[in-house]
Order: C-alpha cells, then sequence, then structure tokens
C-alpha cells in the first residue's frame, strides 16, 4: 500500500496530474472553439474566453436543428439547411451593406431579423453593430449549416458507398490489373469486401455527432496520456536516482513482489490517465455539444467511422475505446519500464528512449501508407498512443503476403509484446542488481570526456555559466524547444473585414506616402476622372472624405513639427495596435514562460547540487560568479526575444509590406497623434522592440531571483513559470484583472506604446513598475549571494 | 600570519551556537573537537563568510576579513561537511571549475589539477563523472578543492569521514606536510585523526572554547580517575572527561 501512496499521493506527481488534466480541459475547448468559429487559431493563438459563448450558442443551435430534423430524410435535411444558409448569407450582407436589402432577398427589415430568429446570438451581434463579434457568431452559424449539410450527404451516400465496395471487389478480382491470384492485392481486395460485407445493410442515422468528432479531433490529450504514463514509470525508477535501491532490493518485498505491485499500479495509473485525458475531454464535449443522447446509433452514423466495419453503436465503441486506451496505456509504460530499467546509466537510459521515441514517431507519422515498410508505421508505439486511429482508418498491411487490418496488428501487438513486456519487467526487478552490471558505455564515456575535460579546462567563469546552462540543465533542449515553439505564434490578428468605405480606402492607398504638391495634383486629378464616372457621386463624396483628411494630417503635421504623410493604418494597427492586443499578450506571455523556465534554473541549479557554501568561499565565486549568472540570464532573454519578436518584424515587415512606410512619421497614424517623441515608424518599432527586450531581459532577471529561492531545478522551473507566465496566459485569454499581475502587458509593450499615442503618461507606468520590481529583485539576489 | 578571532558571537533564534570564542590560530594544525551541534561548523561558516555574525571580529593579519573581501578568499581554501558537488561534472572537469572561482587560469590550472589529483589518489579516475564516485572519493575530491590556489588558511570539515584507512592516513600526512607555512583547521570525529596530527586541539561545548591545548598536554591533564586502568590515556579520553556528558 505505501508504494501505491507514494506513487499516487506524492505531492509533485498529484499536482502535475491535476494541472494536466486542467491543461487538457483548457486546450480541448481552445481546440472546440478554434473548429467551431473557424478563425485560424491554434493552441497559443487569439483564444479569448468571450468567444466561448459565441461557441457555446452555435453549438445549441447545432443541437437544436439536429432535434428537430431528426426524423428527416438526408435530402429534406439537406434542402433545409441549405434554404437555412441562403438567408445567412442574406443577413451577412445586410449587416455589411444595409442600405441594399432589397438586393439580398429581403423585403423589410422585420423579414431580415425573422429570417435569423433562431439565432440569438447572430441578432444581438447584429444590433451591437460591433464588426469582430458579428463576424465570429455568424462563422460559428455557417460552420453548423456547412456541417448539417455534409453529414446529409454522407448518410444519403453511404450505403452506396457500402455496396460499391463489394462490386469494386467482384468487378478488380476479375482481372489480371490488381495483382495475379494470390498476391497481396488480390487478397486485400477480397479482405475488404469481406470486412465490409459484415456492415451492410447498416441503419446510419443523422443525430449530433458534432461531441464525438470534436473530441476525436483533439489529439493533445493522447500525449498528456503518452506523459502522465512515462511520470508513472519514472517514480519506479526513484529509488535508483536517491540511491537507495540497494536497500529496497535487500527487503523481502524488493524484488518479484514490488515489480507485481508497480504492474499494479501501472495499470490503475492507465485507467486514471484515460480517465483524465480522454474520457474528461469526451465528457465536456458531450456536455458542451448538446449531450449524450444519440450515441445508440450505428458507429458509422458518425462520418469519421466511414471506414470502420464494426457492426456496433457509437456507445458500444466507447466502451471498446477506452478498454483499448488503458491497455495500450499499459503496454506503452510497460515498454517505457523495461528500456529504463535495463540500462544502468540513468542519462544513457533517458537517450536512449528518447531516440527509439523518436524514431517511432518519424515512423509513424512520415511513413507513406502505401510503403512496403508500413507495417512499421502501425506496429508502432504511437499507434498505441493515437488509439482512435486504429478505428478510423481502414488500412491492411502486407504481413507475409497476407492482408491484416492495422487494427489486429495492434491488438496482436499488444498481446506479444505486452506478454513479453511482463516477462522482461520480471526479469529486470528479479536479476538487474544496483551494482556490478556489466558497464560497456564507461569506457566510451572515458574517451568523451578525456577530450571534453581538455576543452572545458579552458572556460573562462562565464564560459562555465554557459556550459552548465546549456549542457548539464539541457538548456540546449529548451532553446530548441523556444525555437520552435515561436516559430507556432501568429503574429498578425486574423485579418478581420473592416467596415470601411472602399473607394475612400482605395484613394488613400493611392496617395499612400509624403503629402506634397504631387498629392493636391492627385486630388485634382482624381476630381476630374470621377466627373466623369457613372458612379461620380459617390466617388466626389469619397473625395471630399480625402481633401477633409489630407487637410487634417496637413494641420498636424504643422503643428506637431514634422512632415504630413498618407499611412495605412491598418496594416500597424493588426500587427501593434488595438486590434492586435490579445495576440500581443498571448505572444508576451509565452515569451515570458519561456525566459523565466530557461532563467530559472541558473542558481537553482548551485543550490540542488549544495555546493553553495563551497563556491561562496572562492574569490570570484560572489560578486564576480553573480554578474556572470545575471549576464546569462540577459543571454537567455535576448535569445527568446530574438526568437519572438525578431521573428514577427521580419514576418510582419513582409506580410504587410512595411519597409516603405518606415521613414514615415508616425503621428500620421490617428492613434499616434499625440506620441510624445516625434519618431518615424521605423524609430517607432526600434523603441518598441528594445523596450521588449529590455523587459524581457527584467522578466529574466526575476526568474533568476525567483530560482534562487529554490532548494532544487524542477521546483525552480514550476515556481517561475506560474508565477511570472500562469498570469500573463490567464490575461491573454481575456481575464483581463491578472494584467496588473503580471509581466505580460510590459513585454507586450506594443499596447504601452500605443496607448501612448494618445499622450497619456499614465501608460508609464507598468514599465517604471517592471523595472522597480525587477531591480529590487536583483538587488535582493545579490545581498544574498555576495553578502551572505 | 594570523588569524585572529574576537568575541565571535553567532545565535540562530534563541539558540546560541557559539558565544564570545575568541582565539588566535597561527601556523599550524588546529584540530577540533565537540559533540554535535557544539558549533564547529558554525566557526567554518563564519570564517568564510557564509553565515552572518552576531558579534566579535575575525582579523586575518590585523583586518577584518569582512573588510578584505574577495582579497581573504583568495587566501582560503575551504572544504565543507556537506558532499555538495556537482555530479554531472567529471573530476577534473570540477576542479577546473572550481580553479577559475579561485583565479587559477591557463597552464597553472592545468597543473594544479593534475597535482591536487594526484596528491588524492584521483588520477585514475579523473575523467569520470563525480556523480558515480563512492562517498569516500567524492571527500577527496572535495578535499582536493580546497588544496586549489596555495591556501593560506584551510577549513576542512571532516575530511576523513568516509575514507578507508590507508587513505585516511595518507590524506593526514599530506596535511601535516602542508601545515609550515599555513594555518589549518580541522574538525572531526575521528579523534585519532587530531591526534595524530593536530598541533593544538580546540574542545568546544555549546558554543564556547573549553580549552586550547597540544594533544600531549590535553592527555595529560586528565585526572588519576579518568585514566584507563590498562594501556595509555588518550585524546578519547580526553574527549569524554571534558565534553562527555
Amino acid at each position: 500500500m505505501n508504494e501505491w501512496k507514494r506513487v499516487f499521493l506524492s505531492p509533485r506527481r498529484l499536482g502535475l496530474l491535476i494541472l494536466t488534466a486542467l491543461l487538457c480541459v483548457g486546450f480541448f475547448m481552445a481546440a472546440v472553439l478554434d473548429s467551431t468559429l473557424d478563425q485560424e487559431y491554434n493552441y497559443y493563438t487569439n483564444v479569448s474566453l468571450d468567444d466561448l459563448g459565441k461557441a457555446a450558442a452555435a453549438s445549441d443551435y447545432n443541437a437544436a436543428l439536429t432535434e428537430l430534423w431528426r426524423d428527416k430524410t438526408p435530402q429534406e435535411i439537406a434542402t433545409l439547411a441549405q434554404d437555412k444558409e441562403d438567408k445567412l448569407e442574406g443577413a451577412d450582407m445586410w449587416f455589411y451593406n444595409s442600405e441594399d436589402i432589397l438586393g439580398i432577398g429581403f423585403s423589410s427589415e422585420e423579414e431580415a431579423l425573422a429570417a435569423i430568429s433562431d439565432m440569438p446570438a447572430l441578432l444581438e451581434a447584429l444590433q451591437n453593430g460591433v464588426d469582430r463579434e458579428f463576424y465570429i457568431t455568424l462563422t460559428g452559424y455557417y460552420n453548423v449549416l456547412d456541417a448539417i449539410l455534409e453529414d446529409a450527404e454522407y448518410l444519403a451516400g453511404y450505403s452506396e458507398y457500402l455496396e460499391g465496395i463489394q462490386s469494386r471487389a467482384a468487378i478488380q478480382s476479375q482481372t489480371s490489373l490488381f495483382g495475379k491470384p494470390g498476391s497481396f492485392a488480390r487478397r486485400n481486395l477480397a479482405r475488404t469486401a469481406e470486412d465490409f460485407a459484415k456492415i451492410l445493410g447498416v441503419q446510419v442515422e443523422f443525430g449530433n455527432s458534432r461531441g464525438v468528432e470534436r473530441w476525436l479531433d483533439f489529439e493533445l490529450g493522447d500525449y498528456f496520456h503518452l506523459i502522465a504514463i512515462a511520470v508513472i514509470v519514472m517514480s519506479f525508477l526513484e529509488e535508483r536516482r536517491r540511491g537507495f535501491w540497494p536497500l529496497v532490493r535487500a527487503t523481502r518485498g524488493g524484488r518479484w513482489r514490488l515489480g507485481l505491485t508497480r504492474f499494479g499500479i501501472l495499470f490503475v495509473g492507465s485507467i486514471l490517465a484515460t480517465f483524465l485525458y480522454s474520457f474528461l475531454p469526451f465528457a465536456v464535449s458531450m456536455w458542451f455539444h448538446g449531450g449524450w443522447g444519440d450515441l445508440g446509433r450505428a458507429l458509422q452514423s458518425v462520418a469519421v467511422f466511414k471506414t470502420c466495419p464494426l457492426r456496433i453503436s457509437i456507445a458500444q465503441w466507447l466502451v471498446r475505446f477506452f478498454a483499448m486506451k488503458v491497455l495500450s496505456g499499459v503496454l506503452i509504460g510497460l515498454l517505457l519500464w523495461c528500456v529504463l530499467g535495463s540500462i544502468t546509466n540513468p542519462q544513457f537510459s533517458v537517450a536512449v528512449l528518447g531516440v527509439t521515441l523518436a524514431a517511432e514517431f518519424v515512423l509513424y507519422e512520415y511513413l507513406p501508407v502505401q510503403s512496403i515498410l508500413n507495417v512499421f508505421k502501425y506496429f508502432n508505439i504511437f499507434a498505441y498512443v493515437h488509439t482512435s486511429a486504429l478505428y478510423t482508418n481502414y488500412l491492411n498491411v502486407d504481413l507475409f503476403g497476407f492482408p491484416m487490418g492495422i487494427r489486429s496488428v495492434a491488438l496482436w501487438g499488444l498481446v506479444v509484446v505486452g506478454g513479453l513486456g511482463v516477462l522482461w519487467m520480471i526479469l529486470i526487478q528479479l536479476k538487474r542488481r544496483p551494482e556490478g552490471n556489466r558497464d560497456h558505455l564507461s569506457r566510451v564515456s572515458v574517451t568523451v570526456n578525456k577530450v571534453l575535460d581538455r576543452a572545458r579546462g579552458r572556460l573562462s567563469i562565464g564560459g562555465w555559466e554557459g556550459y552548465k546552462t546549456l549542457v548539464y540543465q539541457y538548456g540546449v533542449l529548451l532553446l530548441a524547444l523556444v525555437f520552435v515553439i515561436s516559430g507556432e505564434l501568429s503574429y498578425l490578428q486574423s485579418d478581420i473585414t473592416p467596415q470601411v468605405d472602399h473607394k475612400y480606402e482605395s484613394y488613400l492607398r493611392d496617395m499612400a506616402g509624403p503629402i506634397d504638391e504631387s498629392t493636391d495634383d492627385y486630388l485634382e486629378h482624381a476630381r476630374e476622372s470621377a466627373q466623369g464616372n457613372p458612379d461620380g457621386a459617390a466617388l466626389l463624396q469619397a473625395l471630399d472624405r480625402v481633401e477633409r483628411r489630407v487637410t487634417e494630417l496637413r494641420e498636424r503635421a504643422a503643428e506637431g513639427g514634422y512632415q504630413p504623410c498618407v499611412i495605412d493604418k491598418y496594416n500597424y494597427d493588426i500587427a501593434y495596435g488595438s486590434e492586435s492586443q490579445n495576440q500581443q499578450r498571448l505572444n508576451a506571455s509565452i515569451a515570458v514562460i519561456m525566459t523565466a523556465i530557461l532563467a530559472a534554473s541558473l542558481c537553482a541549479f548551485e543550490r540542488q547540487a549544495g555546493v553553495v557554501p563551497m563556491v561562496r568561499s572562492t574569490s570570484r565565486g560572489r560578486g564576480r560568479l553573480f554578474r556572470r549568472k545575471v549576464l546569462m540570464a540577459a543571454l537567455l532573454a535576448v535569445f527568446v526575444w530574438a526568437c519572438v519578436y525578431i521573428r514577427e518584424f521580419l514576418y510582419v515587415l513582409r506580410e504587410r509590406q512595411l519597409a516603405s512606410t518606415l521613414s514615415i512619421p508616425a503621428r500620421n497614424i490617428d492613434p499616434l497623434a499625440r506620441f510624445p517623441l516625434n519618431l518615424t515608424m521605423g524609430q517607432y518599432l526600434a523603441v518598441l522592440y528594445a523596450l521588449r527586450l529590455l523587459m524581457l531581459i527584467l522578466t529574466a532577471e526575476v526568474s533568476l531571483a525567483l530560482g534562487s529561492l529554490c532548494s532544487n531545478v524542477r521546483t525552480a522551473y514550476l515556481t517561475c513559470a506560474a508565477i511570472l507566465g500562469i498570469p500573463g496566459l490567464l490575461c491573454a485569454m481575456g481575464a483581463d484583472i491578472f494584467k496588473w499581475v503580471s509581466p505580460t502587458v510590459p513585454v507586450s509593450s506594443a499596447e504601452l506604446m500605443w496607448g501612448m499615442g494618445s499622450g497619456n503618461y499614465v501608460y508609464l507606468i507598468p514599465w517604471l513598475a517592471w523595472l522597480c520590481v525587477s531591480a529590487a529583485a536583483i538587488l535582493a539576489m545579490r545581498k544574498k549571494w555576495v553578502r551572505g | 600570519m594570523e588569524l585572529e578571532i574576537k568575541n565571535l558571537t553567532k545565535r540562530y533564534g534563541d539558540n546560541v551556537a557559539l558565544r564570545d570564542f575568541t582565539i588566535t590560530f597561527e601556523p599550524g594544525i588546529y584540530g577540533i573537537l565537540g559533540a554535535n551541534g557544539a558549533g564547529k561548523s558554525t566557526l567554518m561558516n563564519l570564517i568564510t563568510d557564509n553565515v552572518k555574525r552576531d558579534g566579535g571580529s575575525i582579523l586575518y593579519d590585523g583586518t577584518d576579513i569582512l573588510e578584505l573581501g574577495d582579497k581573504f578568499r583568495a587566501r582560503l581554501g575551504f572544504m565543507p561537511q556537506q558532499q555538495g558537488i556537482y555530479d554531472q561534472m567529471t573530476a577534473e572537469s570540477f576542479l577546473s571549475y572550481m580553479g577559475r572561482l579561485k583565479g587559477i587560469r591557463g597552464r597553472e590550472l592545468r597543473q594544479q589539477v593534475g597535482d591536487v589529483l594526484g596528491l588524492t589518489n584521483l588520477a585514475d579516475v579523473r575523467h569520470k563523472k563525480v556523480g558515480g564516485f563512492s562517498g569516500g572519493m567524492k571527500q577527496r575530491v572535495l578535499l582536493a578543492q580546497a588544496l586549489m590556489g596555495d591556501p593560506k588558511v584551510l577549513l576542512l570539515d571532516e575530511p576523513t569521514a568516509g575514507l578507508d584507512p590507508r587513505e585516511r592516513v595518507r590524506i593526514r600526512t599530506f596535511i601535516k606536510e602542508l601545515s609550515q607555512d599555513m594555518i589549518v583547521l580541522l574538525t572531526t570525529h575521528i579523534v585519532t585523526d587530531i591526534e595524530s596530527i593536530a598541533d593544538q586541539v580546540l574542545l568546544i561545548k555549546k558554543g564556547e572554547l573549553l580549552r586550547v591545548d597540544t594533544p600531549h598536554a590535553l592527555i595529560e591533564s586528565l585526572p588519576a580517575d579518568w585514566r584507563p586502568v590498562m594501556g595509555i590515556p588518550s585524546l578519547e579520553d580526553v574527549y569524554m572527561y571534558y565534553l562527555g556528558e
């Protein structure tokens, strides 16, 4: 029982399980938002809690329509859905061109409102008149109707699809084009027909499939499951790391009995992981998408199971799936346990495991389905990680000329490899000894170290700090991770069609650049052209607006003493302005978390090793070492800054073609009209990026200081990421209150700089506050490290 | 060269770890004896300035060590009681790193690393990771780093703990050789180590210095009823007489 308690009730492991379960549900909801509202979201960007309501409205609409049309034929459903979609299109056009209501299929406003009366969220958005709100709500409803149309089409054609498989098999088996009798191709044809014959005549029914579909789309839960299993297996090796393996092995129950207990723990752990990372998102999905009512339908009623030849209901499949998930978890755990337990050197065992998992992942992800080696794609650890793919893909692999379904391969693998794994585990428990095992690596590692020691002997104190961070604390891997994650960030707010006067905007685009005599010539010429145009009145109206704008810019520039220019504000707004505030906050909070984690271990590493008193008793172990640590933290922040923000700058410059506008005075942009300094846009951006760099460096120093209070590296990572990162993430996800307790806003700087454009010095406060906090943290840490 | 401690006091809350501790050290070996919690390690930590003192002063050649700062630490070698060590480093790397922290560089650093590895009998395992070493080997690595940088004050907190008898004798002999132009403060529970090499022995009880004398004089000071009936009295009897409850 103690072993069970040790594994499951350890505060760290328990905390990790709870945290990952919450993250899993959080990411799942983000993915639901993504697919429901069809923005260019990914897990890191643009998710706003406000949008959850819109997604829920779309989901309710889907549930209501499904209930209403349940007894209708697919053809009737398609007609009804198409009619609804046409009306939605009308409402869409009405919102953006309200004066043309007669041209879009409505005779009056009342009729238009009645057409969307069953879409309350859209009605509200229409009345509020806010672009983004209307656009996103509308997209949600569009997606519902599109999906219903697709469902109707799928259901209408499914029996034909099944019959097609049989008739194709009959025809193709008669011709030598598809292989000789006895070949794999011929056998595969027969096998496929045989499998699908089992579900001929299956009754596919229309129903609410969205809950199951969205849940099946979510693959991240599978990785959380893998991580949880790995954490449980790592706990079995804790005695080795802590040096009391000999003690455990010397006890009466410390060998096979302990192994048996741990096997039970692995089994229960896999059940728990399946519950947390598979069942929980499933339950949330079903609840969010309208309940559990439709699980009695045939499995093939859900389009994603089109090629699954099992004659069972969705509910029966769920039972099978969760059982398979639990067993897969046990199998993966056994394999991890066997690899890690067989190698004495812990670092080498982790390296072997890393390489094995990487190779398996590459085979699983990149080996073509048609490859002759495709058995390695499905007889693969990741086939057990992504268990649902075994049911949603139909494929027979070539096993010595005989076709074998990927599900059968995985199931047989489960039995055979599982059995071997249990035997292997028993052998490890009985035969593996704490001391005296053959260590073939020792000689190799001594040779490698001999070369490395020569190089390390030349390192300065700063060089040593870098080496310790990058090599001993696996900083290189963290930096690689930073590089990859920052590549996934979005840098521009998704294009939302603004409500604009296109003629006016078009003139402004033509005139982009300095306002001088050529501007007046252009306007004069444009007026002449407009007068001969059939749309002349509207063009002249737009030109009047343009002239007013030019006069305003001239007056403002004369007052401020800079060159007046016409510049497209929108390009800057979606990258650095108020439109992109959430995007900027999210990117900043990711940058903050990455910086915090990188810098957290710089002092904690010394504390964990217990060398602080010894190091501090040397002549350079105080002030000089402290300065090198501070410098190292700053360099790590520079790396994150370069990954996130230099990448952003280059991306925005390229995507929005800003290079030609960098020399234009920033005050020409309306929100920056009263910016305290007379800067060009290039200078404005230079200040913005410099501030971001400074704020990130300060964040790294605060993380260094926080980490120095932690007694080990892992605690330092968690503490710094939680204190510095989580409030920022919450703030970026819409919980605005957290901006006051997070460095996200000063690190983002964009909204503060944009705010300073109104001449309001209040926006300086977050920068100054973070500067003060950082200075206090550095001074306190210095006092502790140098003075004692 | 002298290290003068005047009225040194250290408190941890209500507990007085060291009280009005006064002594002057000159080159030689000083064995410090005391029960657990007597204040031996606190004394070491105060001399290394790893712990803030509550009163008194520590003067090195007449100047307070806090004033000397890095200059004093450049003359200091410290081997702590806890086996704090970077497990990921090889013995040679660890010594190179500690050497850099002591301001040694280039050829001199390589030379000293080689020398101390030889002295502590670790040359054969210099390229192996310290994390895989036995307790005794780690102890020798820590002693090796303390010896680097030609220290004038060497503080050894339990240097022979975990060493086998042959290694203990080797290290003892080596420390004895070093002590001619160096102040060596040595704490240990192995009384025979002190008996064989210490020029002076400090007896500390509950943070107070009870006696300082040569081992011979301390043994001689034992009252008759504390001398063994058979055999020769030793420093262990002194320990039991002065420090035993």
